[in-house]
């Protein structure tokens, strides 16, 4: 009786020491989690463009035949020059796996991304790149000038990226690609920040799709 | 007249059993949960995957993946000193207990019976969440299965010999000889 009384006080203090350090540490770090806040939760888009609402199962069809989302997008109603005009004439490079989350998001290509960092408007700001990755994993390596938005600490990033996002005219979210999710979670991120919908786009590809088709990389922390 | 001793309670007195049991596991859970510590985001996408708990509301999973790592690293951490080592093998077989099987059916969902990218079930190959980076299920669920039994052994051990809490254990003071004056 006494042992197990024993034993029963030890599991109790082994969970509570490590319940307290735990909490407590997560308190103290930078990088630590918020415990209330949803990082998996969808919010509502401010604004939607109209063909973009259509009925789920356009949705979730798969991507690469006609009448999937990129062909949904073709009739997008913006005033850029659409990414889906490219997308329109080419194979569709959607690279991400069935269970990836379904989002709201503008997709482009890896021609299209590679034709805007080309662009001399670029040096401008008219169009950003944000990576939705890591610190570690920018570091390594990340598309030029990208600016960085982990959606798992994007408090830190709010005072340098939310003006800028507000002045562009497009961004593009990226993150590792294949089944990566960090760019829907990083574009729901700007969504809550009150940017429209119709500026944000998703490169689905990711890094991996970047570096296999010979993207320039730019290696670093932001400066 | 006392019955012989039996061959297991011999092997548990000499505290061998014992210590490597507590090394295997120590060893591996403090590594482990070092590893879920330094990366909470990594861990906590890690057990989105499979679906246990709810997204909404938030606290469950996020108090999940802040406390989790720190109760292996604790748990690993005392059975290495041999300070409260009954206590934490108990936790940690709850625990083995509990991700065993998540670990099987999540590899079974990948294999989906042959159609998955996986020709076979041993050959799935994925991030369990287990703090190591991606392993092959087979492995992992013999790995735990081993780790199961050192906490099993952890929990019925009677010996206490280097142990950390031996030295904190009042030995009861050997018996006086009765001086009768006659």
């Amino acid at each position: 009786m006494k042992r197990t009384a024993l034993t029963l006080l030890e599991v109790i203090a082994l969970l509570a020491t490590a319940a307290t350090l735990a909490l407590a540490s997560n308190a103290l770090r930078r990088d630590g989690l918020k415990l209330s806040k949803s990082y998996f939760e969808k919010p509502v888009p401010h604004t939607r463009a109209t063909t973009q609402e259509g009925p789920p199962s356009t949705q979730q069809s798969p991507p690469t035949t006609q009448g999937s989302p990129t062909a949904t997008r073709e009739s997008t109603p913006t005033t850029q020059e659409s990414p889906t005009t490219t997308q329109a004439s080419q194979p569709a490079t959607n690279t991400r796996q069935p269970d990836v989350e379904e989002h709201p998001f503008q997709v482009v290509t890896f021609e299209e991304a590679f034709g805007i960092i080309n662009d001399e408007l670029y040096e401008l700001d008219v169009c950003i790149f944000v990576d939705a990755r890591n610190d570690k994993q920018y570091e390594q390596g990340h598309i030029p000038r990208a600016w960085r938005l982990d959606p798992y600490h994007s408090d830190l990033y709010i005072d340098d990226l939310e003006q800028l996002a507000r002045d562009a005219e497009r961004i593009i979210i990226y993150c590792e690609g294949g089944d990566c999710e960090d760019a829907i979670f990083a574009g729901r991120e700007l969504l809550e920040w009150g940017i429209e919908l119709e500026k944000i786009s998703l490169y689905e590809g990711g890094i991996e799709d970047w570096e296999a088709k010979g993207g320039p990389i730019e290696k670093g922390a932001l400066e | 007249m006392s019955r012989p001793e039996s061959l297991l309670a011999r092997a548990d007195r000499s505290g061998w059993p014992l210590l490597l049991a507590r090394l295997a596991l120590g060893v591996m859970f403090v590594w482990m949960g070092v590893a879920k510590i330094l990366d909470p985001v990594e861990f906590l996408k890690l057990i989105r995957q499979y679906h246990a708990l709810p997204e909404s509301p938030a606290y469950y999973m996020n108090t999940v993946a802040v406390v989790l790592p720190w109760i292996e690293t604790i748990c690993g951490a005392t059975l290495l000193l041999g300070v409260a080592v009954r206590g934490a093998g108990i936790v940690s077989a709850v625990m083995l207990v509990f991700f065993t099987p998540m670990i099987f059916m999540r590899g079974l969902e990948l294999y989906d019976g042959g159609g998955g990218e996986f020709a076979t079930f041993c050959a799935v190959n994925f991030d369990c969440g287990c703090g190591a980076g991606a392993v092959f299920v087979c492995n992992k669920t013999a790995e735990n299965c081993g780790l199961l039994l050192a906490a099993l052994v952890a929990t019925a051990s009677r010996s206490r010999r280097f142990c950390l809490s031996r030295l904190f254990v009042r030995r009861p003071a050997p018996a006086r000889p009765r001086i009768s004056v006659s």
